[in-house]
């Protein structure tokens, strides 16, 4: 890995961060420096204004029973030298105020809104609202600190539920938390759009309809618990934060995964992207009302489910990723089935995609419009097909190499248009690219064990995993615990790239409106829970939407 | 009126009233075997639909005098449409008062869905019917000005290739006004975009969604047999056929356009309204310069 010294452009910036500060930690593939307060805005300022810095995510932890007070994590990347620097802030305990960075690194507003809500930091310069708890959350209490556990949250917040149940006079209501959205629609999400005749002149974005907490969750779960957890998160592309959780604990705990476990991982990954960027392709082409074109996309993809469950077990590539490796092998005939598979998807593929880029609706439609700028991408730290499609070469699998993908040579797909098209192309692009990588690590799959033997956790161990997922880079941040993770932060790359939405859909029409939404490929929260509430006996209980579809069946019959 | 024409004028009238929904089932399954799925069980699934939808209960979000009155006014006018072309098709008559009858009740056909599109009680439907209301208002012209324009070409006509190319001319753009007209992809804006706008219909449910479903199906079948009104009486004049024959060769023909539409619909995307204008008029303008241009630069 290229050395931060040897890079001239960061030199600079390297002896600055260690001038401003006089503790400083180097490792393997970050540095982390102690900033104070006071000087948060300045380091902000210089790490802004020096090119090719982008913000990665943003960590707020409770570690008052640990050093006596609270921490703000900065997690910056300097994508070239394939280097973070972590900008360590300590807090009072009674008092944690720090100066907002919103104003100068325009990626961190969501963070700051974030870390006041849930943890209670005051950001001096700004007044921050509730951003990710339910309005009717009982003032002062603060989910992610260590003062509550899981159960006392439970208490504390879903009586209201209840007192709701009764205000409708239901004696015992079945309350599905909607929130709101529209039938029409795949997950929660709410966009105001501002139109003028055909044309939106402004949009707002509410989110967080369904915030599951699985951050506090993992802080009472065991370290090899967490991978299942973590792959819940998303219903599309789950594996990616099983891998950068693993890989965070790893990298804390200066874990050594064996090479052909890193080899599976990337192939699953892979594998992972290819049917999200099919299952994204159908839903794109849908909402330009070329059905066909989905029903063809979909069937193909069809094929990837498959091998997706002949390597991993699940159709949802579920279940394989432990701290120190994978669970299960690939075999000889397994790789055998796989490249003559992954053949006859780019064959079926590259047929589809010249009939469906060929058809005229789909071409005009998606030509020109969500424009999205370079500097607005860059300025946002945006990731994924998001930011390439805007000329920004970032990946995840370039810029930070991990599992196998230190082992070759890799190029991100780009294209410099802009609009909904360059999103488009670059998804397309990476299918092909995708399969000749799975290809790639199928022939050097190398022999050996998939899992290490044993490991031991350290407590306050800090460390990142970050992978490049479908939607874009997947960041995990750990502060390691004596059995569970004493802080987990995770951030998904819809989070990053969704305030950018608005900016897609300034001057496009309404028509093109959902094209411009679905083009960043967001994913809201999938997993929501039906909650079963019995008003006499005061009882709330989690029902899967599952149970309750399989009833609904039953009573058809 | 001979024996055979009384004959044909029930049969057409009868074929009218079943075959729409029939011909939607086969619609659904062409569509699904171009698409890689299995389809409906069976063709007479949209009738099944239909009668299901029929025997429901009535719900009603809206005025029930703009939806009852709309409807029941369409659907009268729509089957007074099938039992004018049927007159028309077996008597073998063009007679240019029957073509300016069809058009005017086709126009107030239209009319009537958008009184009942803008009284919807869904205020985001507004959206969809001002869409619909701009494609409406320049296709007909179209669909009027093309149909004028077959009818002139047949009348004009003394059997010469320059001649043949004219109605030719016509009637494609006719046939493409009438696709436009059936509200089919790319242009059936109307509904487009359910998450953000939707039109009326989303408001419909139970027995007034099945007639609507109904009306809408009818209509798209009267449409595509009035190229056949002119095929008809072309046919007619070479042919000297059978009125039960020429009957039923008609709707054989219109059933078959119908597909043709469903096959083309199911092979593109959805347009965009500014979009949608810029076609429909190029395409129009282009038709009537060619036909402009072979009329006057070819002299038999």
């Amino acid at each position: 890995m290229e050395s931060l010294s040897t890079d001239n452009e960061f030199e600079n910036l390297y002896s600055y961060l260690k001038k401003i500060s006089n503790r400083f930690v180097e490792e393997e593939d970050h540095l982390r420096i102690v900033v104070e307060n006071e000087k948060l805005r300045e380091v902000a300022e210089v790490l802004s204004k020096t090119e090719g810095v982008f913000l990665r995510t943003i960590a707020a932890s409770d570690e008052r029973s640990v050093n006596g007070f609270y921490k703000m994590y900065y997690v910056f990347g300097l994508d070239r030298i394939h280097r973070n620097i972590v900008v360590e802030v300590p807090l009072d305990a009674e008092n944690p105020v720090i100066p907002s960075i919103a104003d100068i690194v325009k990626a961190a507003d969501w963070y700051e809104r974030e870390a006041h809500d849930l943890i209670g930091i005051k950001f001096s310069g700004r007044i921050l609202h509730r951003f990710v708890l339910p309005d009717d959350w009982p003032e002062n209490v603060y989910p992610l600190r260590k003062d509550y556990t899981v159960q006392d949250l439970v208490k504390l917040y879903r009586p209201e539920i209840i007192a709701k149940a009764r205000e409708v006079e239901a004696e015992a209501a079945i309350i599905i938390p909607i929130g709101p959205y529209h039938p029409a629609l795949h997950e929660p999400e709410y966009f105001e759009l501002y139109v003028r005749g055909e044309k939106v002149v402004g949009a707002r974005y509410v989110g967080f309809m369904v915030h599951r907490g699985i951050e506090k969750l993992a802080e009472s779960m065991k370290y090899d618990q967490v991978p299942f957890l973590a792959e819940r998160i998303c219903g599309i592309c789950g594996y990616v934060h099983s891998t950068s959780y693993c890989q965070a604990v790893e990298k804390a705990l200066k874990i050594h995964v064996p090479e052909r476990a890193e080899y599976i991982r990337s192939i699953v990954l892979e594998i992972e992207r290819i049917h999200s960027h099919l299952l994204w392709l159908g839903v794109a082409l849908h909402l330009l009302g070329y059905d066909t074109g989905f029903m063809h996309v979909w069937r193909i993809r069809e094929q990837v489910m498959i091998l997706a469950e002949m390597l991993t077990g699940s159709r949802k590539t579920y279940g394989l990723n432990i701290v120190g490796g994978v669970r299960r092998d690939i075999d000889r005939d397994k790789v055998n089935k796989c490249v003559k598979v992954l053949d006859s998807i780019a064959k079926e593929f590259k047929e589809f995609v010249e009939i469906a880029m060929s058809v005229p609706q789909v071409k005009s439609r998606l030509r020109g419009t969500g424009l999205l700028p370079r500097n607005e991408a860059a300025s946002l730290s945006l990731v994924g097909p998001t930011v390439r499609g805007s000329g920004i070469p970032r990946d995840v699998r370039r810029d930070y190499p991990y599992a196998a993908y230190k082992y070759i040579d890799f190029k991100p797909v780009v294209r410099t248009e802009c609009d909904n098209m360059a999103r488009t192309e670059v998804r397309v692009e990476e299918v092909f690219q995708s399969i000749e990588l799975v290809k790639n690590f199928l022939d050097r799959l190398p022999g050996g064990g998939i899992a290490v033997d044993s490991w031991e956790p350290e407590p306050y161990r800090f460390g990142i995993g970050a992978v490049e997922a479908p939607r874009g880079e997947v960041i995990h941040v750990i502060v390691t615990g004596r059995y569970s993770p004493y802080r987990w932060r995770v951030r998904a790359p819809t989070y990053q790239n969704l305030p950018a939405v608005p900016i897609m859909l300034r001057d496009v029409d309404l028509a093109d409106a959902p094209i411009t939404i679905a083009s960043i490929d967001p994913c809201f929260s999938c997993t929501d829970r039906a909650l079963i509430i019995n008003i006499e006996k005061s009882d709330v209980r989690d029902v899967p939407l599952v149970a309750l579809s399989l009833k609904g069946s039953r009573l058809l019959r | 009126m001979n024996l055979s024409t009384l004959i044909s004028i029930p049969i057409s009238i009868l074929l009218y009233i079943f075959l729409p929904p029939l011909l939607d089932g086969v619609e659904r399954k062409v569509k699904a075997d171009i698409q890689s799925r299995i389809g409906p069980p069976t063709i007479l699934q949209t009738w099944y639909d239909i009668l299901k939808l029929i025997s429901k209960e009535v719900v009603l979000s809206m005025n029930p005098r703009y939806v009852v009155l709309t409807l029941s006014l369409s659907l009268t006018m729509l089957i007074s449409l099938a039992v004018t072309i049927s007159y028309s098709i077996s008597l073998l008559n063009l007679d240019m008062y029957i073509v300016i009858t069809v058009l005017i009740l086709l126009l107030a056909i239209h009319s009537l869905y958008l009184t009942l599109y803008i009284f919807s009680s869904n205020p985001f439907s507004i959206v969809g019917t001002f869409r619909i209301a701009t494609i409406d208002i320049l296709n007909e012209a179209g669909l009027v000005a093309f149909a004028i324009l077959t009818a002139v070409s047949i009348s004009i006509s003394r059997a010469s290739p320059r001649d043949y190319l004219l109605i030719a001319i016509a009637l494609t753009a006719l046939a493409i006004a009438v696709y436009v007209s059936q509200r089919r992809l790319p242009y059936d804006l109307h509904e487009a975009e359910p998450e953000l706008a939707s039109g009326a219909i989303i408001e419909f449910s139970g027995a007034v969604l099945g007639f609507y479903i109904y009306s809408h199906l009818l209509e798209r079948y009267i449409l595509a047999s009035i190229p056949m009104i002119f095929v008809a009486y072309l046919m007619s004049s070479t042919l000297y056929l059978n009125p039960v024959i020429a009957m039923l060769l008609i709707h054989i023909l219109a059933s078959s356009i119908y597909l043709l539409y469903a096959v083309i619909s199911a092979l593109i995307g959805r347009s965009r309204v500014n979009l949608a204008v810029k076609t429909i008029n190029f395409i129009y303008f282009l038709a009537i310069a060619i036909w402009l241009g072979v009329y006057i630069l070819w002299n038999p």
